[in-house]
């Protein structure tokens, strides 16, 4: 499938509209069955893809209407983890965390449903985002691997380290991997495995890369991976040894909404110079929309945000997303966010264009 | 002498988390939000309290964060979310957008007095002036040292006046300072060095097995070591109180007391502490809240049993 120079995505996730997110707290709380919430999935998906098509993203999700949350879904679906209690990400926003107690297995290929229904009502490519297996290791509180490494190294902090390890191992090897076989059989444009926890522990960068690369090996798909809201600088001397071809960052939460195309109005950006330096020779997803405000970029600071990564950036290796999935967001909010995305990737695929 | 107290922000239980979020979709208004945060902060102390901790911690349930109440300065505004060290938990990176003027009175709406009984010694915990520096964003031309000393400054004398036994500084960042910074630090430390009695840090996430014999000569009465990084066989002797943060809130897993206190026991006779405190290695914050109150539990049967042993 070919796709035009800076092709526009979405990172993954989208706001419910209200009647899903009444029927999903219903499920949870075990007011309805999954038969009863489904219907409702399924509207909500094929309008959310219809919406992303509208808006004019090349490469479309359905927002994750299938899951209540990125951690939550595959949980559900894993033997061994057990949700525990709701823990704060920020602010007074939180998330229901597990803890594992045995080795973890897959119960069954949770996202294979959702796949070919979103490619059935798709128009345009289709790309899965899907929860990798370090980020799902570093979510969940280490009880079962913890217990076994105490008693066989003394060391604490070696301990903690190969609990860490044989934990984040099994859940690529006996979750993530037959999973991502699986997908790659029916045919998926591309798979973007999630890791926004891979740099929370610099000492465990060597797991995060050993882990994907398991998790990925023998999966015949475009595989590419989302990392957000982390020191990139930590990542920056593994980004050439995972297997991946992209990675779609986070930028604009950290950047100035100052026009201009210097590094003081870009500072957000600033590791894009980086990137280039260290011969990072992947394509870059750049987040170019903020997703927790509700200040809508103006076209042309997109512009100047795409133009500025443009220095450093092969323009055949650049793809434009906003940070995060944008299920903070309203619906409205977030679709007018990504009209303007899409309206100044025009523009400068214009230019481009014409200049080549 | 051994102490036994929690330290950094508590969690909110699941109602609270509810009842901030009616609140702010205006389902409820100021009042009923008010009392039910107050029910809680209560609930928090009359926890610490029945375990007989040495003190009581403000349970700082309405801080957004550790740094949030400071973005109440004029001069200071809430940045972009960021990672808090080793977590999944975020905060808003604090900007000085210019030298900040610290209003009279900054933590008093933070402040559940009431929920504290007249009798009980009480304690808070607010971030170091290190880890500010570090962590913050600063407009050109501030002077970043004098920004952060004049805050954190009038922010331990409010406290001070307010009548809290002791503050804990959390200084993560001082585990990972680098050598260039030591001036910076001591210059930061010297704007409060009239609190050195006041004051105790607290080191997390990382091991600073390395690192403490440097920062010994702070102007501060105790450190706080995080046991899930540092390895305290390996510790040497301090000559400050030595506050060990001996309760994983890092993980739901529930400590083995017995294993703890041998450990602990060690170290004191090796050392021979005549003061030495126990604690929770990082916020208990970053737990479900029935498991941060089961930890409470946990610490307060370790105080019991070290105090046996001791005796």
């Amino acid at each position: 499938m070919s796709l035009p120079l800076f092709p526009t995505q979405e990172i993954g996730s989208f706001r419910k509209p209200n009647y899903l997110l009444d029927a999903w707290r219903k499920y949870l709380s075990n007011e309805i069955s999954y038969d009863e919430l489904k219907p409702y999935i399924d509207k909500a998906s094929i309008e959310t893809i219809k919406l992303l098509e509208e808006v004019g993203l090349d490469i479309v999700w359905d927002g994750e209407m299938h899951r209540w949350e990125m951690y939550h879904y595959p949980v559900e679906h894993i033997d061994g983890i057990e949700f525990v209690g709701q823990v704060r990400v920020f602010d007074n926003r939180y998330f229901l965390k597990g803890r594992v107690l045995s080795k973890p297995h897959l119960k069954k290929n949770y996202h294979l449903g959702e796949y070919l229904f979103v490619k059935k009502h798709a128009n345009k490519p289709v790309k899965i985002p899907i929860t990798g297996p370090y980020t799902l290791s570093d979510w969940t509180f280490n009880e079962y691997y913890t217990l076994k490494w105490r008693d066989i190294e003394k060391d604490p902090i070696r301990a903690r380290y190969n609990a860490k390890k044989e934990f984040t191992l099994d859940l690529a090897e006996n979750v993530l991997n037959p999973i991502l076989k699986e997908l790659s059989k029916y045919g998926v444009f591309r798979i973007q495995i999630d890791e926004p926890a891979a740099t929370t522990h610099p000492s465990e960068m060597p797991i995060f890369v050993e882990a994907f690369n398991k998790a990925v090996e023998g999966v015949k798909a475009t595989i590419t991976t989302h990392i957000c809201y982390s020191d990139y600088s930590i990542l920056l001397p593994y980004m050439n040894d995972l297997n991946t071809v992209q990675y779609a960052l986070e930028f604009a939460n950290r950047d100035t909404r100052s026009l201009g195309l210097d590094d003081e109005a870009r500072k957000g950006y600033s590791i894009l110079k980086e990137i280039s330096d260290y011969g990072v020779d992947k394509e870059i997803g750049l987040g170019v929309i903020d997703v927790h405000t509700n200040f809508i970029e103006p076209v042309e600071l997109i512009i100047d945000r795409i133009k500025y990564a443009l220095k450093y950036i092969d323009p055949n290796k650049l793809f434009i997303n906003p940070d995060c999935g944008l299920r903070t967001r309203s619906r409205d909010i977030a679709a007018t966010k990504l009209r303007n995305m899409v309206k100044a990737v025009k523009i400068v695929r214009r230019e481009y264009e014409s200049i080549s | 002498m051994i102490e036994g107290y929690i330290t950094g922000l508590f969690p909110r239980n699941d109602d609270l988390a509810m009842t901030w979020k009616r609140f702010e979709w205006r389902q409820i208004d100021e009042n009923t939000f008010k009392d039910a945060l107050k029910r809680s902060v209560k609930e928090v102390v009359d926890i610490q309290v029945k375990e007989g901790l040495t003190y009581v911690h403000d349970p700082q349930i309405d801080w957004h964060d550790i740094f949030r109440p400071f973005t109440d300065i004029n001069e200071i505004i809430a940045g972009p979310l960021t990672r808090y060290f080793e977590n999944n938990t975020f905060y808003r990176k604090l900007i000085f957008l210019d030298q900040p003027k610290y209003p009279k009175e900054l933590l008093k709406k933070y402040i559940h007095k009431d929920a504290f009984q007249d009798c009980y010694k009480w304690i808070i915990t607010l971030p170091g002036p290190y880890t500010i520096y570090r962590l913050s964003a600063f407009s050109k031309n501030i002077d970043k040292i004098k920004a952060v000393s004049n805050v954190l400054e009038n922010a331990i004398k409010e406290l001070h006046n307010y009548g809290y036994s002791f503050i804990t500084l959390e200084e993560p960042a001082l585990v990972y300072y680098n050598a260039n910074d030591y001036n910076v630090i001591d210059e930061l430390y010297n704007f409060i060095k009239q609190y050195s009695n006041f004051i105790r840090i607290h080191l997390f996430y990382g091991d600073v097995l390395n690192k403490i014999k440097e920062l010994s000569s702070l102007p501060i009465s105790g450190f706080s070591i995080d046991m899930q990084y540092t390895d305290i066989r390996k510790l040497g002797c301090i000559d400050k109180i030595v506050i060990l943060g001996a309760i994983d809130s890092q993980n739901t897993l529930i400590e083995d007391v017995d294993k703890l206190s041998d450990i602990i026991i060690n170290y004191i006779k090796k050392c021979d502490v005549n003061k030495i405190a126990i604690t929770n290695n990082v916020d208990l914050d970053f737990l479900p809240y029935n498991v941060a109150v089961k930890k409470i539990s946990i610490l307060g049967k370790l105080f019991k049993k070290l105090i046996k042993i001791i005796e």
